[in-house]
């Protein structure tokens, strides 16, 4: 059991943002970006760390593959944020 | 009166005996259909008789700007073009982006209605007022480039916008397209094979009258908004053009693969719009008055040192120009680049991870003129069909139709756009192709009511389902239950621009000085539906028209297929809400009236 007081341990996982979710990119960045997060976190907690609204239409995907929500992370988890819908053309 | 927006003239054109007049139909008239589909639906009722052939003298070929179109605000630049469409019998109509519509509004003109047939080549300069009938002959058989430079070089002017057809066109290719700028393009339905049976080349247009605005500064106002809230709102659009929610859809399992059999392509990410940007997207271009600037530009050179040298010299560093690894292909940037449709239909549907050829392919077909959505979609059919040993070497001629053949796609876009060897039977569009074979080849199409379904998967993409089943076009994929679309469509407000509803209205109000309601936006959408909607019922389609085919009742991996209790289920609802009987699709006498096109309805018998 850890002690009561020691800090909770984190896990460190990097996230691709596709089409309009770019938007939530850091202004000027591209490519991955890096989150810590508390090591039970789950995509749910991944989504508000970033500041996406929890009712936000997208697809994740958790090392290649279709994720639930509640999907819990491990450390260097490599998550994709994906909107599928796009406009016509 | 003051009038903003328009101008109350439809320029009329007959071919045959090379006249024109000018029609002023009244603000009533502008009001009530927008423009668009609206407009393309008035004329069809009114001039092509029941029954008549589309690529015949007895068609007409309609060019419909929206009152938006031609203002300075970003979504202002589209048009339509609609006529009897070659490849399903019924309602066609297309639309466009890129410059073209804005310089017709800026001549002075709402609308062209193109009538008969000319005896020889020509192509129309419309200038300002003036129009003139110029031999074409001398441009016949020419690929879009070449014309569209002969032509600005011939009339002096090279702010003159052209709205061409390629040897597609002129060769009838059912799925021929318009386009202007080269590589903006009205794509689906056949209207290129429609203005190619006209033996009209190109209409070159030039205006130098701004539209007339009520309310500029209110105008300028929303223009702000979407450059200044760019990465809120148009992020993806601005940085990839479309295509880049391709690894989304086939990890959800609704990538279009293999002819519509799989939901999922292991190479999607070789050939996404992400893809594109890193390997030879040279810019971004954008059509009329837009900030968003969604439109990409390829380039690709055959060797390593003519992409540094195109690099240095034409993009000074800052663009990646690609190259060939296999040294086969050139692409010229003048054409454009391909955009999701594109992509999926002539890669990913075809089993191609060859973005090289990919982009070939879309090149080729922005020069010879054909819809990208119908040929990959024709291609697919064809090559299950040869998978499946219903067509052999002996019908294609010795030519194989497979799948993962990224050099034979490069090749049959030649043949389709030529009619030549099996691309004659291609050039058709699968189902009239698969009507001739015959040999059970029906059960592989994608089309509804005769026209390829573009590539948005109806088992995956709940919202495409009444789209796909009730466009009065087809197999399109732009028409949802809202009317968002079909209200953006005869305004011509572009889909890609972030505007809320009530955006939409300040806009129209802007533009325009009309009172208008969110009721009235919504009466004008259901007029332009219903009306395309009578004109199908007069040309002989039903209920029975209004269903997928059998593809898409089968599974795909992650989505269920479609049953056709649910199908009909959603036709039904559709013609409820659209006060349509609920039986047959037919609109009810109560529902012309509320939207007052009792004279258009009493030509649709």
């Amino acid at each position: 059991m850890a002690a009561p007081n020691a800090p909770a341990r984190t896990i460190a996982v990097n996230v691709t943002f596709f089409a309009d979710l770019r938007r939530h990119l850091p202004r000027g960045a591209d490519g991955p970006q890096r989150y810590e997060l508390r090591e039970d976190a789950t995509i749910t907690d991944l989504l508000a760390a970033i500041g996406i609204p929890a009712d936000t239409d997208l697809t994740a995907a958790l090392d290649g593959e279709l994720a639930k929500r509640e999907s819990p992370l491990h450390d260097g988890a490599e998550v994709m944020l994906l909107s599928p819908m796009e406009g016509g053309a | 009166m003051d009038r903003f927006g328009y101008w109350n003239k439809i320029l009329h054109v007959n071919l045959t005996a090379r006249t024109t007049w000018i029609e002023e139909p009244g603000d009533p008239f502008v009001r009530r259909y927008g423009g668009g589909r609206g407009f393309i639906a008035h004329y069809l009722l009114k001039y092509v008789p029941k029954g008549a052939d589309p690529l015949g003298p007895d068609n007409v070929l309609v060019f419909a700007p929206g009152v938006l179109t031609g203002a300075p605000v970003p979504g202002a630049g589209r048009h339509s073009v609609g006529a009897k469409s070659p490849l399903t019998g019924g309602f066609g109509e297309s639309e466009s982006g890129g410059f073209w519509g804005a310089e017709l509004k800026r001549a002075g003109w709402d609308a062209v209605v193109v009538h008969g047939v000319s005896t020889i080549p020509v192509y129309l300069w419309i200038n300002e007022g003036a129009v003139q009938f110029r031999d074409a002959s001398h441009l016949w058989g020419k690929i879009t480039g070449e014309v569209q430079d002969a032509i600005l070089a011939e009339l002096g002017d090279p702010r003159a916008r052209v709205a061409q057809i390629g040897p597609a066109g002129e060769n009838l290719v059912r799925f021929a397209v318009i386009a202007n700028e080269l590589n903006e393009v009205a794509g689906r339905t056949g209207m290129g094979a429609v203005m190619g049976s006209k033996r009209l080349k190109a209409i070159a247009v030039r205006g130098k009258t701004p539209v007339r605005l009520a309310d500029a500064k209110g105008l300028n106002a929303v223009a702000k908004w979407v450059s200044s809230t760019m990465d809120q709102n148009h992020r993806a659009f601005h940085e990839f053009g479309t295509g880049a929610a391709m690894q989304g859809k086939s990890l959800e399992g609704g990538m279009p693969t293999l002819n519509y059999r799989l939901g999922a392509f292991e190479h999607v990410a070789k050939v996404d719009a992400i893809a594109v940007r890193d390997q030879m997207r040279v810019k971004m271009e954008a059509c009329y008055a837009c900030s968003v600037r969604c439109k990409k530009v390829v380039h690709i050179e055959e060797k390593e040192d003519a992409a540094r040298r195109a690099s240095e010299t034409l993009y000074q560093g800052k663009g990646t120009v690609g190259v060939d690894p296999l040294g086969r292909y050139r692409v010229d940037p003048r054409y454009g680049g391909p955009e999701y449709e594109s992509l999926a239909a002539m890669g990913v549907n075809l089993g191609l991870d060859d973005l090289v050829a990919i982009c070939k392919s879309n090149e080729m077909c922005n020069y010879l003129g054909m819809d990208t959505v119908s040929l990959g979609a024709t291609l697919a059919w064809a090559m299950e069909c040869f998978e499946q040993g219903v067509l052999t070497l002996d019908d294609t001629g010795g030519v194989p139709l497979r799948f993962r053949d990224p050099d034979a796609v490069v090749k049959l876009v030649e043949m389709v756009a030529h009619r030549q060897g099996i691309g004659d039977l291609l050039a058709e569009g699968s189902q009239r192709a698969a009507r001739r074979i015959g040999r059970g080849s029906e059960a592989y199409l994608t089309t509804v009511k005769g026209m390829e379904m573009a590539m948005h998967d109806p088992r995956h993409m709940p919202v495409m389902r009444a789209s796909y089943l009730l466009a009065p076009t087809g197999g399109d994929h732009m028409r949802q239950m809202d009317y968002r679309n079909g209200l953006r469509n005869q305004v011509a407000l572009c889909h890609f621009l972030a505007y809320d509803d009530a955006q939409s209205l300040d806009i129209i109000k802007a533009v325009t000085g009309w009172d208008i309601t969110p009721e009235e936006m919504t009466t004008t959408a259901r007029r332009g539906l219903t009306l395309a909607r009578l004109f199908n019922l007069r040309e002989g389609f039903t209920r029975a028209d209004d269903r997928l085919p059998p593809r898409f009742s089968e599974d795909l991996p992650k989505h269920k297929g479609l049953t056709a209790e649910q199908q009909s289920a959603i036709v039904t609802e559709y013609y409820v809400k659209q006060g349509w009987d609920s039986e047959r699709g037919v609109p009810t006498a109560e529902t012309i009236r509320a939207l007052e096109i009792e004279a258009d309805a009493a030509l649709a018998v």
